[in-house]
């Protein structure tokens, strides 16, 4: 009876969690998930799948509006407690920002930081990623996402603990977890 | 009355509805007025709490299969929880609902199922009734009337 956008249907979660999973099992590779987003940019494909009544999350930016906000159905949090948090990768992240990191004994509660960008996969910026999931090395592209925003990963870094990447576009999504190492930058927009 | 309370027993009579007539009636009301999800319509276990008449703690008694709908008709919020985990009902049920929280066109309709609904809980209540008084007993100690 209820007319649900096709983001929000089991068929495209089901998928959208699909090449979650896989984005996160290979952290840099990108996933084009278009078809499934009916329209709305990538991130709230991703909140879509990952939040719900059980979650905190964190607008950073005020990118999600009221009915958005309804059908995630997560709780909002501050920045500094939140499970998820979702700022605009072209703004630049304020000094006193800080996520939620966990702890040696809950590593698992480390944030998780949805990054909207003008473009994953492509563009003038890059990232070289080392680590699990990588066989040897992987170049990542992109643009639109402030330097400080990597400064932040750092300032948050120190495995177990850190904060979990993930970078989408209008459709595309690329995700840098905390176990990842970047090292080494080209030249480009946005880049370090 | 409060208004919690008129909601709620709404709720009870559209639960206590046939459910087809409950589902075939919101479709009936999607078509004359603009129907969009608040919520996202969802089935699953629900943690029941309740607190114990004594100490005055809260224990789980259990866990039980729940369908929640959140609906705009027309720009009036509606919904429903319903127990059994029918997803359909639920979404039909909210749709019922909000028209009567709007007093929308078709209000009348909604306003006659919620009387069956009422009917069928009060002839559920003479049944039980009916069933406990065939279990009454009296008890009386010997030399003494029987209690009335």
């Amino acid at each position: 009876m209820l007319k649900l956008e096709s983001l929000w249907g089991e068929a495209s979660q089901s998928r959208l969690h699909r090449s979650l999973i896989a984005a996160i099992a290979r952290p840099g590779e990108v996933v084009d998930s278009v078809s499934w987003l009916g329209g709305r940019r990538a991130w709230l494909g991703v909140l879509a799948t990952l939040a719900d009544g059980g979650t905190t999350l964190h607008d950073l930016h005020g990118l999600i509006d009221e009915r958005d906000w309804a059908m995630l159905g997560a709780n909002r949090a501050g920045w500094g407690d939140a499970a998820f948090v979702l700022a605009d990768a072209a703004r630049a992240p304020a000094d006193d920002l800080r996520l939620d990191r966990g702890s040696l004994i809950r590593p698992e509660t480390g944030a998780t930081l949805v990054l909207d960008c003008a473009q994953v996969g492509s563009g003038t910026g890059s990232e070289i990623l080392r680590g699990p999931g990588v066989d040897g090395q992987r170049i990542l592209r992109f643009d639109g996402i402030d330097p400080l925003w990597w400064r932040l990963r750092e300032a948050h870094a120190g495995f177990p603990q850190g904060i979990d990447l993930v970078l989408c576009d209008a459709r595309r999504i690329a995700c840098i977890p905390r176990s990842t190492v970047l090292g080494g930058t080209t030249a480009g927009g946005g880049g370090r | 009355m409060n208004p919690d309370s008129a909601i709620a027993l709404r709720h009870r009579a559209l639960v206590a509805a046939p459910r087809a007539e409950v589902v075939a009636l919101a479709a009936r009301l999607a078509g004359r007025h603009e129907v969009r999800p608040h919520a996202l319509p969802q089935e699953g276990l629900v943690l029941l709490t309740l607190e114990d008449g004594v100490f005055r703690d809260h224990f789980h008694l259990g866990e039980l299969a729940v369908a929640t709908a959140e609906v705009e008709v027309a720009g009036v919020r509606g919904g429903a929880c319903l127990v059994g985990g029918d997803r359909e009902w639920a979404e039909a049920a909210a749709v019922c609902d909000a028209v009567v929280a709007g007093r929308l066109a078709g209000v009348d309709e909604v306003e006659q199922l919620l009387a069956t609904g009422w009917d069928k809980i009060g002839q559920t209540a003479s049944e039980r009734a009916a069933m406990r008084a065939a279990t009454r007993v009296r008890f009386a100690e010997l030399g003494e009337e029987p209690p009335c």
